[in-house]
């Protein structure tokens, strides 16, 4: 039983090596690694932001793609309202993607993030604070032969993890649901309304579904007509067109 | 996955440190300097601090770690899936019908939910498959984590030969682990000028020469800079000051009764909270006097200290201590102004204060630039030499706590090594994410198309044009039988 164990073992870990292990190792060295090692040791920021913000974008870019064009071939989606959420797709999707960059590129700044994590953080590190730390710690056993320099140098590590998280979620946060969630559907649903119209540019007129419901409603409709045509014969000057007409037609 | 049990030993690695006094040895054999401990492991003085800290900075701080691609996916789900639909069915510039737009609206939740069901849960056992890689030594050397290996790790190593292990008894073993993996790697540094790095089933290798040399040079340049920095902020402290020199010079009677008025009254305070209410108190009071604001902000100093909340009475204690501390440290500084009579006084004992500190830095700064020239030159130096030279400039001249040059060179070097291996893994798991979410978008697009009209027939069938069963099977009764055509 322990033989045939092992042997199954083996073998999954064969094909784990194989099918996962070789191929990520392979792509951990791929062109361009190198240099996105290089970002992220220095905490440039402003690159760790862009490369989740391009995650993003690329994933739009090729979703819109992918959207727009099975939207446009989905039988099951009425005919009226296809182009409709095709359009919506286009639309959405070159807004999303430029006003993501143009979010990163205001949120990611360096000055505008400084300024927002002092309001919302700051407190939690100011000078003061953070002594009432170090008196904390100072009377543990533990950490009575701590030195300021290491307490500052851990406070920067925890200031810098801090600041880190906030400037990824603030950054992708005002991208993807400011951005992209708020300001987009804004213009998107009046553009896509263009887009539509100029989708159909050519199309022949389309056939209402017969099944939609009808919120239109047809009996009051034609109350409303006969009416209107009612005023219309009995008014004075309908009567004397009337009669003008009669006066001109030439007769047999 | 198969958790190897090779990963814990030393791979035939040389030197061997115990786990406690490890450090220490080597120590007495290096430098002999109370500043070059290197003892308290950053790791574990970080926890600490962060126990003590407010739930928003430990909840920050998890995310700081774990931020990568299914943080993306997670906060772009939100905005699509709560977001958006909102902006959608309620958007006033649109001409479109509102039955449209609520069918649009309600594709953003199932798309949402689509894109975590299928997106994220493919990243997340690839972030896990990286993270058991870097741990095993089976990822190149950039991203190898065995000299410094995750605690889950360790502690499903110890549970596997040690299966009845009980809680606390594994986490002071993942402890000790990790201390002695933090001290192998500081006395390789100091007694072989070289990192050792675990491979997996093969002997451990030294770090290449010009990797080592490269990490040296990072180690010092951000020691310059956290130097610079610090120098520049010199101009700021000296306005900030001088601006509170002039007041204890203009209200010295003022500021000493206000302040010794607080010292006797919070002697007899005995809890943080009584601490908190009165000194609230107290500038509520003096902002009613309309005192300056630079006597309010000296009570909100002290009060910044009570808004701790201490976890034991220990804790209570020491933070009562340095709250009185500083009262006593701030009438110190009031009586030291007592007799300046001018402005100019006033200037020249900041000047003085300031000074010290500055020129501190500079030297800091000029010994780690002559550093980094030794490292760089074609016969290169040891670690040993660096904290020679290190000492002796500590031993010429007065060098502040400020100073990056403080601090231990060798465990400033393995936080750079840590640092940049966990730096570089999490480009490569946000790299890798991209490229398997792009890969799984196809997947996600597809189900969404699948699905989507499927989900709106099913709850909103008015909207989707297809009546309800209820109403279809009606349709159906009323329909002329073939008989009856």
């Amino acid at each position: 039983m322990a033989k045939i164990y092992n042997v199954i073992s083996n073998a999954a870990n064969k094909v784990v090596d194989y099918t996962l292990v070789k191929p990520l190792n392979k792509l951990s060295t791929a062109p361009g690694m190198a240099h996105v090692r290089k970002e992220y040791c220095n905490k440039n920021m402003n690159f760790i932001n862009g490369i989740g913000i391009a995650s993003i974008v690329l994933k739009d870019g090729l979703g819109c793609y992918m959207y727009v064009n099975q939207s446009l071939h989905n039988e099951k989606i009425p005919d009226d309202k296809r182009k409709f959420v095709a359009a919506l797709d286009l639309a959405n999707g070159g807004l999303m993607i430029a006003m993501q960059i143009l979010m990163h590129l205001t949120i990611s700044n360096k000055i505008m993030q400084s300024k927002m994590f002092n309001k919302l953080y700051g407190k939690y590190f100011n000078r003061s604070v953070t002594k009432g730390y170090q008196a904390i710690l100072k009377n543990q056993d533990k950490y009575k032969a701590m030195t300021n320099k290491e307490f500052t140098d851990a406070m920067g590590v925890i200031h810098g993890k801090a600041m880190e998280a906030f400037s990824n979620i603030t950054s992708l946060a005002a991208a993807t649901i400011i951005g992209k969630r708020v300001i987009v559907p804004f213009i998107a649903t009046p553009l896509a309304d263009k887009t539509k119209a100029w989708m159909c540019r050519n199309d022949k007129p389309s056939e209402i579904n017969s099944e939609t419901k009808n919120t239109y409603n047809c009996e009051k409709h034609h109350k409303k007509n006969n009416e209107s045509n009612n005023q219309k014969t009995n008014s004075p000057i309908s009567k004397l067109t009337e009669q003008f007409k009669q006066v001109r037609t030439p007769q047999k | 996955m198969k958790v190897e049990k090779i990963s814990l030993n030393s791979y035939g690695n040389p030197t061997k440190a115990k786990a406690s006094g490890g450090v220490k040895s080597v120590n007495n054999g290096a430098v002999n300097t109370p500043n070059f401990s290197g003892n308290i492991v950053q790791g574990d003085l970080v926890k600490d601090i962060q126990k003590l800290m407010p739930s928003t900075i430990k909840v920050t701080n998890r995310l700081a770690d774990s931020m990568g691609e299914i943080q993306n996916i997670l906060i772009n789900a939100v905005g699509t899936g709560l977001v958006a639909p909102i902006f959608i069915k309620y958007n006033p510039l649109s001409k479109t019908d509102e039955d449209t737009r609520t069918y649009s609206a309600w594709r953003q939740p199932l798309s949402a939910v689509l894109a975590i069901a299928t997106q994220a849960s493919m990243v997340a056992p690839f972030n896990n498959l990286i993270n058991w890689m870097a741990n095993t030594g089976k990822l190149p050397d950039p991203y190898n984590k065995t000299n410094f290996q995750d605690d889950s790790y360790i502690a499903k190593i110890i549970k596997k030969t040690q299966p009845n292990i009980s809680k606390e008894q594994l986490s002071i073993a993942v402890k000790k682990e990790q201390e002695k993996q933090y001290n192998e790697l500081l006395e390789n540094l100091r007694t072989k000028n070289t990192i050792f790095i675990k491979q997996h089933k093969a002997p451990s290798k030294q770090m290449d020469e010009a990797s080592y040399k490269n990490l040296l040079v990072e180690t010092v340049e951000s020691m310059i800079k956290e130097d610079n920095k610090k120098l520049e902020n010199c101009g700021t402290t000296k306005q900030k000051r001088a601006i509170r020199s002039e007041f204890f010079r203009k209200h010295n009677d003022y500021a000493k009764k206000v302040l010794n008025e607080i010292k006797t009254d919070t002697k007899k305070l005995g809890t943080i909270d009584e601490y908190k209410t009165y000194l609230s108190d107290k500038i509520k009071s003096l902002k009613s006097e309309q005192a300056d604001k630079e006597l309010i902000d000296m009570v909100k100093e002290i009060k910044a200290r009570a808004q701790i909340k201490p976890h034991d009475e220990n804790a209570e204690k020491a933070l009562i201590e340095e709250m009185q501390n500083k009262i006593s440290k701030m009438i110190k500084q009031v009586n030291t102004y007592t007799n300046v009579l001018s402005e100019e006084d006033v200037v020249k004992h900041v000047d003085e204060s300031i000074k010290a500190n500055k020129t501190a830095l500079e030297t800091s700064i000029k010994t780690l630039t002559e550093i980094k020239k030794d490292i760089n030159s074609t016969n290169g130096t040891t670690i040993k030499e660096i904290e020679k030279k290190i000492a002796q400039k500590l031993k010429e001249n007065k060098i502040t706590d400020e100073c990056s040059i403080k601090s231990s060179f060798a465990a400033k070097v393995v936080e750079k090594y840590k640092s940049n291996i966990t730096g570089s893994l999490k480009g490569y798991k946000q790299f890798t994410g991209l490229v398997i979410s792009l890969a799984v978008l196809p997947v996600s697009c597809y189900l969404l198309n699948w699905i989507y009209p499927l989900f709106m027939d099913a709850l909103f069938p008015n909207l989707s044009n297809k009546k309800h069963d209820n109403e279809a099977s009606a349709l159906v009764a009323k329909a002329p039988k073939k008989e009856e055509v």
